[in-house]
C-alpha cells in the first residue's frame, strides 16, 4: 500500500457540516429545475446557414461549426463552486443538439416546460426561435433524415422506428467514450496545438490524398481546441469583472482565483492540483460543446490527478480537506447537465442522468496496486454526495487490491445504498485482452457510461451503438417471423411452424434464424449511420484526446483511434433464456405440453384458468436463469456465446468488431410494457428483468444466482454487464460490510464482471412510490446508472420495487409483499 | 452408493458456524423437543406440506395420487393418515402449493452442490455445517461427505444433539470434523426424558468424551495455523453463545494436530 498516506481512509472526520460549500452546492442541485439551452443548437444553426464552407472537409467543418459555438459561449458562474466553465448557459442545462433528436421536442415546445413527469423549462422567447428559426433548418439534416436519404426507408430503419426491435442509438448520439486528458496535463492546449501544426505541415509536404486528408484532420484539431482556449479566456474574463463588482472579500478571491487559473490552463501545462482539475473540467465542457451529453465519462481521475495531488500536498500547497472540497466541486460541475428527454422518451429513458462515469482503483498498466489516496478521497466525496451523477465505479483486483479497499467500497455502497458500482479487474482485462488490446492497455480500462469498457483515451468503442430486444427474436421464432405486436406482417424470416418441430435443438435453430435476421438489420442500419457521421459529425475535438488519431492524422470516426469497435447491447436475456428453458423442459424433455398447446395459451396470454394453470407451471417448475439447473446454464451460456460469436464476426465502418453487451437503461421496463406473453409464464406486458440480472422471483438462492451469472462472464462479454442486486438492509454494519465484501469477492473469483446493488426494502421504495415528497433525495441504481427514484416513471418504479430483495443474514429472496391500502 | 434423506439444503447460512456456509438439514431425529426450530425434520420419512393459500384448486394432485390422501373441495385437502410422501403430486403441482419435505440424495450429489459454493466459504472463512433433524442419525453418510469435503479443504462443522453411538461416532466423523455445536436440550435426567422423550445419559456420556478428545487436540494445535487453505478471509471464529437450548458448544479441531 505504497500510495496510501492516510491514516483514515474513511476519511470520516469530513463531513457535509464541515464542508459547508459542498452542502450549500449539493442543496442547490437538488433544488434547481431542469432548464433547455438552446446556446449550442443557435450558434451552430448560424454558423452553418452563413459561414459553414462545403467544400471544406467534414473535419475541418466540424472544428469550425464547434469553434464558432465556444467562441460565442456565455461564461457564467452560476454559485460558489470552485471550478470555472459550464456545459451550458443555465444552472441545470438540457443543451439541444439538432444533430440528432432535438427536433422530437417540436410538438411539445408549448408543455416541455409544464409537463407532468419531469418538466423542463424552456422561455418562450427560445421556444419561438426553435420554432422559428433553428428547428425549420434541420428538418433534413440530422442524422436520421441523412441516413432515410442515404438508404431510403430500408426495411431496417422501418424495424428500428417502430422502436420494439432495436434503437439505432446512433441517431442520438455516439459520444460514449473515455478521453484522456494526460497529454492535456502535460503539454497544455498549445502544446497539443503545436503538435498538431507540426504534424499538418509534414503532411502538406506530402502532397498525396491522404496527407491532403491528415493535414486537413491536424487543422481541423487545431481550430477545436482553439475554441476551448478562446472559451478559457472568456471565464478569465467574466471572473475578473464579477471580482470587480463583488463586495465580499473571499468571494471576490475566489473569482480572482479562477480568473488567474483560466488565464492559464487548459492552454498552459497544469501546475497544480486545482489547475489540473479545472483544466480537465474546462476541457469536458469543450468536449460537449462538439458530443451530446451522453456517457461521456473522464475515467480514472484518481490516476490521472494523482501526481498532481502529490506534489501539491507535499510542497504543502494543499491539505485533504481541499482536495474533497475540490473534487466535489467537480462533482457538481459534472452534474451540472442533463439530456433533453421529450415526453415520448420517458418511457425508455426516464431519470437518466447524462453518466459521466468515472472508475477509481484497480491494478496499473503494469499490473500493480493503484489505489492512492485521492481514490479514498473521491470514495468520499461519493459517499458524501450521494448525487445521481457521475457515474462512480470501482475497480478492484482480488489478488492485488487490499481486502481494505474492497472493505471500503462495500462500506460506501451500504451507507449510500447504491453506489459505486463494483467491476472485477480479473474478469474485464481478460475480456479486453481477448479483443486483441494489449495486457497494459486492457489494465488501464475505464467504464463508459453505464458498464461498457474501454482503455483510457485508446478505445472508441461507441458502445451504445445498438440496444436490441431479444424478445422480438424470440417471438418471431415461436409465429414463423410475426410479432404479435405488430399483427400479420412478416417480419423475420417465415421459419417453420414450430408445432411442427421434433427436437429442442431445432427449435434453437430457428430461434437463431431470427436472431441472426435482425441483427444484420441493425447492423446495416448502423453501418448507414456511421457513414452519415463520418460525413456530418466527426470529433476533431475529441479525438485530441485520444491516442491513435494524432498519430494516424485520422479522427475516432474514420477509425483514427488505437481500437476501434461498436457495442450492442441486449434486453431481455434473463427472460429469453427463461422462455427456452420452459420449451425445452415442458416441451420436448417432460413432453407436458405440445408445442400447439403452449403457442395457443402464449397468444390467449394464458387466460381461463387452464392457462393459469399452465402459466403457474412454466413459471414455477420450469427451469429457471439464476438457478444451477442444468438446461438454464446451458441455454444461457449458449445465448452469450452465440452473441459472441455472431457479433464479432462483423466489421464495422471503422474497421472494428462488434462487441456485445448487457445492460438496459429502463428499456427493460418500457419494453417489457409492450411485450407480449412469453412461455416462461410472463403475462403480457410485465416488465423484463434488467441487464444481465435473473427475472424477479427466479433466483431463490443468492450464491446460485451469483454463480450462474458469473459464469457466463470473460471474454464472450466484451462489452460488460449491468446485475442488480437488491439486499435488505441490517441492523450490524460491520458485520454486513464484512459479508458483503466477502461475497463480491466470491463472485468476482467466479468470473462475474460487474454488480451494483440496492440496499433497500420492498416496503422502502413502496413507501416511496406511494408518497415521493418523503424521499425526495432517494437515489437507485437502474440499470448501469443511477436515478432519482421519483423521476422514474412509473412502470420502472415497478421494476425496482419487484426485483428481487435477497436477506445477507441467509441469502434467500425474500417474497415481494403486496402493496397495502392500494393507490 | 451412500445416500441420505436430507430435509432442506440453506446456502449462504450466517448462523451455524464461522463464515458463509451451506448447512445441510438431515432428516430425521430420535428427540421430539417442543422447541423444535425445525419440526418438518423430525420424521424420518419424506412428507408433503401443503400451503392453502398458493392453492388453485386445479384438481391435478388429486388426481394423480396413488394413495387418495388429496380430496379437493375448492382448494385441495391432504388427508396424512393416507399420504406416504412418495411426491408425485408436488412434483406436478403448478402453483407450488404441494411441496415434498424430503429428498433422497446420492452423497456424490450432495457434495457436488456443496462445492458449488466453495469460493463464498473460502473467501469468509466458511464451509459447510451438517445440521437437521440430527445428522447422526444417519452417521455413516456422514461420515462419508466430511470426509469428501475435508479432501478438498473445506471447512466442516456439525449440530448435533448429541445421541448417537460413540464408537461409530468415532468412526465415522470425528477426524473429519473441524467444529461441533452440541446442543445439550436439558441437564436433568428426568426433565430431558419427559420433554424430548429421549434418556440424556449417552448424551452427557458423549459430551464428556468429545470435551476430553477436543481438549487433546487443542493442545496439539499450533497457532495461527487453522486459517482455511486457499483465500484470503478472515479465520474462522469461534461461535459465540447460541440460542437459548444451547447449553454448550465445543470449539474441536483436529486437522492440523
Amino acid at each position: 500500500m505504497t500510495n496510501i498516506t492516510l491514516h483514515d481512509m474513511t476519511l470520516k472526520d469530513f463531513t457535509l457540516e464541515s464542508l459547508p460549500r459542498l452542502t450549500e452546492l449539493r442543496r442547490l442541485s437538488f433544488a434547481r429545475q431542469p432548464e433547455i439551452c438552446i446556446e449550442r443548437a443557435r450558434y451552430i444553426t448560424e454558423y452553418l446557414r452563413h459561414h459553414d464552407d462545403p467544400a471544406d472537409a467534414p473535419e475541418v467543418r466540424q472544428a469550425r461549426k464547434v469553434n464558432y459555438f465556444l467562441q460565442r459561449k456565455k461564461p457564467v458562474f452560476h454559485d460558489r463552486n470552485l471550478l470555472a466553465g459550464s456545459t451550458t448557459s443555465k444552472a441545470l442545462g438540457a443543451p439541444l443538439f439538432p444533430e440528432f433528436f432535438a427536433l422530437t421536442l417540436w410538438p411539445e415546445l408549448e408543455t416541455v416546460s409544464s409537463r407532468a413527469k419531469n418538466p423542463q423549462k424552456l422561455t418562450p422567447e427560445e421556444a419561438r426561435e426553435l420554432n422559428l428559426e433553428i428547428f425549420p433548418f434541420w428538418m433534413d439534416k440530422n442524422v436520421l433524415e441523412l441516413t432515410r436519404k442515404r438508404i431510403g426507408n430500408a426495411r431496417c430503419l422501418k424495424l428500428f422506428e417502430s422502436l420494439v426491435f432495436f434503437i439505432a442509438a446512433k441517431a442520438g448520439c455516439i459520444s460514449h467514450a473515455v478521453p484522456t486528458y494526460a497529454s492535456m496535463l502535460e503539454h497544455g492546449l498549445s502544446g497539443l496545438i503545436s503538435m498538431a501544426a507540426e504534424r499538418e505541415a509534414a503532411a502538406v509536404a506530402h502532397a498525396s490524398d491522404e496527407g491532403n486528408r491528415q493535414a486537413d484532420f491536424y487543422r481541423a484539431v487545431q481550430i477545436s481546441l482553439q475554441g476551448i482556449m478562446e472559451y478559457a479566456e472568456h471565464l478569465a474574463a467574466e471572473a475578473e469583472r464579477l471580482a470587480a463588482a463583488e463586495h465580499d472579500p473571499a468571494a471576490r478571491r475566489e473569482l480572482l482565483d479562477m480568473a488567474g487559473i483560466c488565464r492559464r490552463v487548459p492552454a498552459r501545462p497544469a501546475a497544480t492540483f486545482r489547475e489540473a482539475v479545472n483544466a480537465i473540467w474546462i476541457c469536458q465542457v469543450g468536449i460537449h460543446a462538439e458530443n451530446i451529453n451522453m456517457a461521456m465519462s473522464p475515467g480514472r481521475l484518481d490516476q490521472l490527478l494523482y501526481p498532481y495531488y502529490k506534489r501539491d500536498m507535499e510542497a504543502g500547497r494543499l491539505d485533504i480537506g481541499g482536495a474533497v472540497e475540490l473534487i466535489g466541486c467537480l462533482w457538481l460541475k459534472i452534474a451540472d447537465n442533463v439530456t433533453m428527454v421529450p415526453e415520448a422518451s420517458e418511457e425508455m429513458f426516464g431519470g437518466a442522468g447524462t453518466v459521466p462515469a468515472i472508475t477509481l482503483g484497480g491494478v496499473d498498466a503494469d499490473g500493480r496496486d493503484a489505489v492512492n489516496d485521492l481514490t479514498y478521497i473521491m470514495l468520499r466525496v461519493t459517499e458524501l454526495l450521494r448525487i445521481r451523477d457521475p457515474n462512480v465505479n470501482a475497480r478492484y483486483d482480488y489478488e492485488i487490491n487490499s481486502p481494505e479497499y474492497c472493505r471500503r467500497v462495500s462500506e460506501v455502497i451500504l451507507s449510500t445504498r447504491a453506489v459505486p458500482a463494483f467491476f472485477n479487474d480479473k474478469a474485464n482485462i481478460m475480456a479486453l485482452t481477448g479483443q486483441g488490446e494489449s495486457l497494459a492497455h486492457a489494465r488501464d480500462y475505464a467504464v463508459i457510461g453505464c458498464v461498457e469498457l474501454a482503455s483510457s483515451g485508446r478505445d472508441y468503442p461507441a458502445s451504445s451503438s445498438i440496444m436490441l430486444n431479444l424478445a422480438a427474436p424470440l417471438e418471431m421464432a415461436l409465429f414463423q417471423g410475426k410479432r404479435p405486436i405488430t399483427g400479420e406482417e412478416q417480419i423475420g424470416p417465415a421459419t417453420p411452424d414450430p408445432a411442427t418441430l421434433q427436437s429442442f435443438e431445432q427449435f434453437w435453430e430457428v430461434f437463431k434464424t431470427q436472431l441472426d435476421w435482425l441483427i444484420e438489420q441493425a447492423i446495416e442500419l448502423n453501418e448507414a449511420m456511421g457513414a452519415v457521421h463520418q460525413q456530418m459529425m466527426p470529433s476533431p475535438l475529441l479525438s485530441a484526446f485520444f491516442t491513435g488519431p494524432m498519430d494516424k492524422g485520422r479522427d475516432l470516426i474514420r477509425g483514427g483511434s488505437l481500437y476501434n469497435s461498436s457495442g450492442a447491447t441486449h434486453i431481455a436475456f434473463a427472460d429469453v433464456v427463461d422462455a427456452l428453458n420452459a420449451i425445452e423442459q415442458t416441451v420436448f424433455i417432460d413432453k407436458k405440453y405440445g408445442f400447439a398447446e403452449l403457442l395457443q395459451m402464449v397468444k390467449s396470454n394464458f387466460a381461463g384458468p387452464a392457462g393459469e394453470k399452465m402459466r403457474l407451471f412454466l413459471q414455477n417448475r420450469a427451469p429457471k436463469y439464476g438457478t444451477e439447473h442444468p438446461i438454464a446454464r446451458k441455454n444461457a451460456r449458449n445465448i452469450v456465446r452465440h452473441l459472441f460469436d455472431l457479433y464479432q464476426s462483423h466489421t464495422n465502418y471503422r474497421g472494428g468488431p462488434y462487441r456485445p453487451a448487457y445492460w438496459t437503461m429502463t428499456n427493460h421496463a418500457g419494453l417489457g410494457g409492450i411485450t407480449g406473453a412469453l412461455p416462461h409464464g410472463r403475462k403480457a406486458g410485465e416488465l423484463f428483468a434488467s441487464g444481465i440480472t435473473p427475472v424477479s422471483g427466479a433466483a431463490p438462492e443468492l450464491t446460485a444466482c451469483l454463480n450462474a451469472v458469473a459464469e457466463l462472464g470473460g471474454e464472450c462479454v466484451p462489452g460488460c454487464w449491468a446485475l442488480n442486486i437488491k439486499y435488505s438492509p441490517e441492523n450490524d454494519m460491520a458485520q454486513m460490510t464484512d459479508r458483503f465484501a466477502q461475497t463480491i469477492e466470491a463472485y468476482f473469483r467466479a468470473g462475474g464482471q460487474q454488480v451494483q446493488f440496492n440496499i433497500m426494502t420492498y416496503e422502502m421504495l413502496q413507501d416511496a412510490k406511494k408518497y415521493p415528497d418523503k424521499y425526495p433525495e432517494l437515489m437507485v441504481r437502474v440499470s448501469g446508472y443511477s436515478a432519482y427514484f421519483k423521476d422514474l416513471n412509473e412502470l420502472m418504479k415497478e421494476e425496482l420495487i419487484t426485483r428481487t430483495m435477497y436477506d445477507l443474514a441467509n441469502g434467500r429472496a425474500v417474497a415481494c409483499p403486496a402493496e397495502k391500502g392500494g393507490e | 452408493m451412500k445416500e441420505a434423506l436430507i430435509g432442506d439444503i440453506g446456502r449462504y447460512a450466517a448462523h451455524d458456524g464461522p463464515g458463509i456456509r451451506t448447512v445441510v438439514f438431515f432428516k430425521g431425529c430420535p428427540l421430539c423437543c417442543p422447541w423444535c426450530h425445525n419440526p418438518e425434520f423430525i420424521a424420518g420419512r419424506p412428507e408433503i406440506a401443503f400451503y392453502p393459500e398458493r392453492c388453485i384448486g386445479c384438481g391435478d394432485c388429486r388426481d394423480l395420487c396413488p394413495e387418495t390422501a388429496l380430496t379437493v373441495d375448492r382448494i385441495a385437502r391432504l388427508d396424512r393418515s393416507r399420504c406416504t410422501g412418495c411426491g408425485l403430486c408436488a412434483a406436478q403441482c403448478p402453483a407450488r402449493a404441494l411441496e415434498q419435505v424430503g429428498k433422497i440424495f446420492a452423497v456424490e450429489e450432495l457434495d457436488a452442490l456443496l462445492r458449488r459454493d466453495i469460493l463464498f466459504y473460502e473467501t469468509s472463512g466458511g464451509g459447510v455445517t451438517l445440521s437437521g433433524g440430527e445428522p447422526t442419525a444417519q452417521l455413516a453418510f456422514c461420515g462419508e461427505l466430511l470426509q469428501r469435503l475435508h479432501r478438498q479443504g473445506i471447512h466442516t462443522a456439525m449440530e448435533t444433539n448429541g445421541l448417537f453411538v460413540w464408537d461409530d461416532f468415532r468412526a465415522a466423523c470425528l477426524d473429519h470434523l473441524d467444529l461441533i455445536l452440541f446442543d445439550v436440550k436439558i441437564a436433568d435426567p428426568d426433565t430431558h426424558r419427559r420433554i424430548t422423550g429421549v434418556d440424556n445419559t449417552l448424551i452427557f456420556a458423549n459430551l464428556a468424551r468429545l470435551a476430553a478428545a477436543a481438549l487433546s487436540s487443542l493442545r496439539a494445535l499450533q497457532g495461527g495455523k487453522n486459517r482455511p487453505p486457499g483465500g484470503r478471509g478472515s479465520a474462522p471464529k469461534a461461535p459465540g453463545p447460541g440460542g437459548a437450548a444451547r447449553l454448550a458448544a465445543i470449539f474441536y479441531r483436529h486437522r492440523y494436530g
